[in-house]
């Protein structure tokens, strides 16, 4: 079944995260690629210094991202709401055991995760943007 | 014309506690019955400000947050920069009867956040007479999963332990004092954070001693629906396992409800406090 995450979707989220500061400092050392898996759909956002320079629709066998945020495509919904529901509202939220029992709908963190506990503002600055879109 | 003030008042007062005399830092406001704030860990007193500050809690209750050992104004003890810092249920909960002691607090309501709403089942366990009440907030038997290395890592800036615990703050508090929060973690010393959940994920275990706290001092449990540290399930869970308990859940707020929203939180905690008065 076809979720909102499509290509045209990420460009306007893309959008979104390039017109403003993601934070006035720290944003501007966030550097990496970040892979985003809406179910079935994945895209990797090549970040550079806090802007999103280049988008990778799926997988390929050159594909290189650092870390992966993948969820299926109702937690996306849920998390995207305005005001997200509870233990929706936050990647270690989306990811908890306790509150995800099964992994139906958890979220999975995986590759480097110390780029992500490195640039853990700017991600969730980033995320909370996909409510703008 | 002299600027306005808050009426919060700060003091040092040297507590002994085994062997040791630590230099504690707390601030009050208020008269009447004694009320003991506990703080979350990694942070200090000031999640309490607001409370503090209120003239309706003060009328009542005189309210008092203190900073741990080795939290805000409580320097660590000499040697520290020697140990690895680790809280344990018997130190928590010694220390803040001896932090009660030292200031000759007579039957005090203790309410404690998060590790301080966990230990007040150390406290109703080990001194079932001493307490007026315990309220824990975000507090429950047993919370797993939060001693992590990672808040104490050379390549990571410690304001980790800030963006660590910012998703546990529901999206409906206000911004800035949810920022507040987050500066008060942000401003943590080294290893304290990590060393505190010690005490909350790995030495607080009461899924079987729980069966032995005597419900002599009443406990009110409230826990906010976004906390995914201690979930609203798990506080209710654990207060139907201890005789005069009750439980209450606090819609719209998280993890840090007396600094993350202190006015939606006060709608949840004065008919508590008009309880115990």
């Amino acid at each position: 079944m076809a979720s909102k995450y499509d290509v045209a979707w990420v460009a306007k989220w893309q959008g979104v995260i390039n017109a403003q500061a993601i934070t006035p400092v720290i944003g501007k050392k966030f550097t990496c690629k970040m892979l985003v898996g809406f179910g079935d759909q994945e895209f990797v956002l090549d970040i550079r210094e806090g802007r999103v320079v280049n988008v990778e629709q799926g997988l390929t066998a050159e594909s290189v991202f650092d870390f992966a945020l993948r969820a299926p495509v109702s937690t996306w919904d849920q998390f995207t709401q305005d005001p997200p529901p509870p233990y929706f509202n936050d990647i270690w939220a989306m990811r908890s055991p306790l509150c995800h029992p099964t992994k139906e709908e958890r979220m999975v963190v995986e590759g480097d995760t110390i780029v992500v506990w490195q640039h853990n503002r700017s991600i969730d600055r980033i995320l909370d943007m996909t409510r703008k879109v | 014309m002299a600027a306005r003030q808050d009426p919060n008042v700060g003091h040092y007062v040297y507590v002994p506690f085994e062997g040791r005399e630590y230099r504690i830092y707390y601030e009050e406001n208020g008269s009447g019955i004694p009320l003991v704030c506990l703080h979350t860990a990694g942070t200090d007193g000031r999640e309490y400000r607001h409370q503090i500050a209120d003239a309706e809690i003060a009328k009542k209750f005189r309210v008092i947050a203190f900073d741990l050992p080795s939290h805000g104004k409580s320097n660590p003890p000499a040697g520290w920069d020697k140990e690895e810092y680790i809280l344990t249920s018997a130190f928590y909960a010694g220390f803040t009867k001896a932090f009660c002691e030292a200031l000759d607090l007579q039957k005090p309501v203790v309410m404690g956040s998060s590790m301080g709403g966990n230990v007040c089942l150390d406290l109703a366990y080990l001194y079932p007479t001493t307490f007026r009440a315990l309220i824990a907030i975000e507090g429950c038997d047993y919370s797993p999963g939060w001693f992590l290395d990672i808040l104490q890592d050379p390549r990571i800036h410690s304001e980790v332990c800030a963006n660590s615990v910012f998703g546990l703050m529901a999206p409906q508090s206000p911004w800035d004092y949810r920022m507040e929060t987050w500066w008060y973690y942000a401003q943590g010393g080294p290893g304290i954070f990590r060393g505190d959940l010690y005490y909350y994920s790995i030495d607080h275990d009461f899924r079987e001693k729980i069966k032995k706290i005597d419900g002599k001092t009443p406990i009110y449990f409230i826990t906010g629906e976004y906390d995914f540290a201690c979930t609203a399930a798990m506080s209710e869970a654990t207060a139907k396992k201890i005789p005069n308990a009750e439980f209450t859940l606090m819609e719209g707020i998280g993890h840090f409800p007396m600094s993350e929203n202190p006015v939606n939180f006060k709608s949840y905690l004065m008919p508590v406090l008009n309880k115990i008065s």
